[in-house]
């Protein structure tokens, strides 16, 4: 059955792991109300991350699974990791040189407007200008797409490829893997045959 | 008789668990793919603290211990399977089904009450994020325990116990996307 029959574990490590797991739940829950953003950072993701890597390495037993299954996930993390890495720099940032992405600012600029902040009355009405015309566009320059993209840009044209570099890749692992299943079924009826 | 596929491998893994090993793969770029694009956002947008502050830490804390306990009746039932004991691997696999109908039941209330105040999937980005992760994360858990609903009728009768482990490996992942989705949602506020 599995491969790791030499490293069978009794029922009580499963419930040591799961009591830890608990454990590690109630830090997360505790350390952001200490409302400090280091803590909060630290207590809510790194722990996830523990929890992910206890979960994973005993309970799905990766840690003492083949190579292969190390590297099948491995790869998908890493195109994960660069899709990440392609489009942050447009999604995260609203502007940078030479673009922005005005009805990303707009939208921001409409959601952390406070309407009983009289005192900034003023300053508000003319940053809603700013926000009216942003929303209704300013005249194209560079014919830019819905969302404030601009197809002329370099940056544009960057995202659109590691996005598509992405999903190649990954249709190109499921048919490797899909191929292998198949291959896995024909050799095996010419073997029996 | 079984397929042949079933009982060679290449790779000196069961076919099967190879399988599931690459369906996992597949979720992993799905489900990264979905996160990324939240933090992503959420970085860029600052105002999204305020819907965010909206969601209740409590049954999202709640339903993360109802899934990391099922994540242990999954293991003790594969446990069981390597024991050779079908009707206990049965039992534990039922607890995990448990497991996965409270937590279903828990979110049916959780949405019912947030969309009954008014945040819906079309209120704004945050809210169109948050019920498509859940959403997407809510239709694993509900197939994770139909599968094994049937994987523990055979094992019941001590049946294509190997069948107990795979489905364990998918439920384990299905507890993982909940272990990144908890402080996303819930606690990043």
């Amino acid at each position: 059955m599995a491969d790791h029959s030499s490293e069978h574990h009794g029922d009580g490590h499963y419930v040591k792991i799961y009591l830890i797991l608990l454990g590690l739940l109630i830090v997360s829950i505790l350390g952001p109300e200490l409302e400090i953003q280091i803590v909060t950072l630290i207590t809510a993701f790194g722990v996830a991350v523990i929890k992910a890597n206890l979960v994973v390495s005993h309970f799905m037993h990766l840690n003492v699974e083949k190579p292969i299954i190390k590297w099948i996930l491995g790869a998908s993390v890493v195109l994960m990791a660069l899709m990440w890495a392609g489009v942050a720099p447009d999604v995260q940032n609203h502007e940078g040189h030479q673009w922005e992405n005005l009805a990303a600012q707009a939208a921001v600029e409409r959601g952390i407007e406070d309407p009983e902040d009289h005192a900034e009355e003023e300053a508000v009405d003319h940053e809603g200008e700013e926000v009216a015309a942003a929303v209704i566009g300013p005249p194209p320059t560079h014919g830019p797409l819905p969302g404030g993209y601009n197809f002329t840009h370099l940056v544009f044209w960057t995202v659109v490829g590691m996005v598509a570099v992405g999903t190649n890749a990954v249709a190109i692992i499921l048919s490797v893997g899909a191929g292998l299943l198949a291959f896995e079924t024909i050799k095996g009826d010419e073997s029996s045959g | 008789m079984k397929p042949i596929a079933t009982t060679r491998s290449a790779t000196g893994i069961e076919t099967g668990k190879l399988a599931v090993w690459w369906v996992l793969a597949s979720e992993v770029v799905i489900f990264g793919g979905l996160l990324a694009s939240y933090v992503m956002h959420r970085l860029g947008h600052p105002e999204w603290a305020d819907a965010a502050a909206v969601t209740n830490t409590t049954i999202g804390a709640v339903n993360t211990f109802v899934l990391l306990t099922s994540s242990l009746t999954a293991v003790l039932a594969h446990q069981a399977a390597e024991r050779g004991d079908g009707p206990r691997a049965a039992r534990f696999l039922g607890f995990t089904i448990l497991g996965a109908l409270t937590f279903i039941g828990i979110k049916a209330y959780e949405w019912s009450y947030e969309i009954s105040h008014g945040y819906t999937i079309m209120s704004n980005t945050f809210w169109s994020f948050y019920y498509t992760a859940a959403g997407l994360h809510a239709l694993h858990v509900i197939a994770g325990a139909i599968i094994m609903g049937f994987v523990a009728m055979d094992a019941r009768k001590n049946l294509e116990l190997h069948r107990v482990e795979l489905i364990g490996i998918y439920w384990h992942f299905v507890d993982v996307v909940w272990i990144f989705l908890f402080p996303l949602l819930y606690i990043a506020k």
